[in-house]
């Protein structure tokens, strides 16, 4: 017998202007928001997790067009960032809990999911600012950086399927982990169309959730997930943190669509 | 055309402090290590938003140089739109 398993879940936006510019969003916006990622930051607490599991991915802050993986797997002995220098964020390195991440690694392998990996992952704020505005507790993290930017990415489908299989290895396992996705929802990066939301994405995409359709997410096909903008691909860091909980299933703490921060901006807790 | 290497550059201006002071105190001495046209430089170093989005550079990558360049997002984003300066910069 083990005690094991996934004890927390969760699944929230990374925005940059969260950190750059707060301000800019409406006072009783930026409180709702911030509130829910408090609220998540306590349930984390509650939870008393060994580590966190980040779900997030890279904004060429680590890979290139030279070597692009689909899911890369951070191993070593620790992660520092956010390493965006511009980013007014304290700059940390919180270790990494290598003994999940190995175990999460060799059982992907065995079973189907040949996960790139890295000793040396540079963190960014895919990572950094969600633990900072959820006041996380001081555990190792996993992060786990898929690619949400570069076509060809890993499907919904895919994503769901490797979220069930670190469910499998944490209840396999002696550590308690919890398990976050950030990124997303809505919005458009470096395009023309920045600043819009597309709220009724959003809106699907938190229903699929609150009624447990991991089906539904499956299903997303990357044209739905392109008429919610370029930078909505990192819903896909979602579906893996709600593939890890064993009914697919949240509840929405925050939703509001926040043009100043250029994103619609949700945060969830899903349940263990 | 070069993109890679137009992309290279800024992919390296992110993630390599050193190189980014270097381009900011020189920025025509960075330009020996990447293999880029003479139209590929005068866009970057006019950080000419519309030429370089024609040319598809990534959006992360553009907008990240615009930043790494001190251009307000507003001002990138008239840009991008063609209401600003670089629209009327737009080389044929």
């Amino acid at each position: 017998m083990t005690m094991g398993g996934i004890v927390a879940g969760m699944a929230a936006i990374h925005a940059p202007m969260m950190a750059n510019a707060p301000e800019l969003a409406p006072a009783a916006q930026r409180e709702r928001v911030f509130g829910a990622f408090r609220a998540l930051g306590a349930s984390l607490r509650e939870a008393r997790p060994d580590l966190l599991l980040v779900v997030a991915n890279d904004h060429f802050n680590n890979f290139f067009l030279d070597n692009m993986p689909a899911f890369c797997l951070g191993i070593g002995e620790a992660g520092e960032g956010p390493m965006e220098w511009w980013m007014p964020l304290q700059r940390r390195r919180i270790p990494i809990h290598q003994p999940f991440a190995r175990a999460l690694l060799r059982a992907a392998v065995a079973e189907g999911f040949d996960l790139a990996f890295s000793e040396k992952l540079r963190l960014d704020h895919s990572v950094m600012l969600p633990l900072q505005l959820m006041g996380a507790p001081d555990v190792p993290i996993v992060p786990l950086l898929q690619n949400c930017f570069i076509d060809p990415m890993p499907t919904p489908r895919r994503c769901l399927a490797l979220g069930r299989l670190i469910r499998q290895v944490a209840e396999a396992g002696p550590w308690r982990v919890a398990v976050l996705g950030t990124g997303g929802m809505s919005h458009w990066v470096g395009v023309p169309r920045m600043c819009e939301v597309n709220e009724a994405f959003d809106r699907r995409v938190l229903d699929l959730i609150s009624r447990g359709d991991a089906e539904g997410l499956a299903g997303l096909t990357d044209p739905e997930i392109e008429a919610a903008g370029n930078g909505a691909h990192e819903i896909r860091n979602w579906i893996t943190a709600v593939g890890a909980t064993p009914g697919h299933k949240g509840r929405t703490l925050a939703y509001e669509v926040v043009p100043p921060w250029v994103v619609g901006a949700g945060v969830v807790a899903l349940e263990v | 055309m070069s993109l890679y290497e137009v992309q290279r550059l800024f992919y390296e201006l992110g993630v390599n402090r050193e190189l980014h002071d270097r381009f900011q105190a020189d920025r025509a001495a960075v330009f020996g290590g990447y293999e880029v046209t003479a139209e590929e430089r005068a866009a970057i170093l006019d950080l000419d938003v519309p030429r370089l989005s024609q040319m598809g550079v990534h959006p992360i990558l553009l907008l990240q140089y615009a930043r790494s360049q001190k251009l307000p997002t507003d001002d990138f984003l008239r840009m991008l739109r063609g209401e600003g300066r670089g629209a009327s910069k737009e080389r044929g």
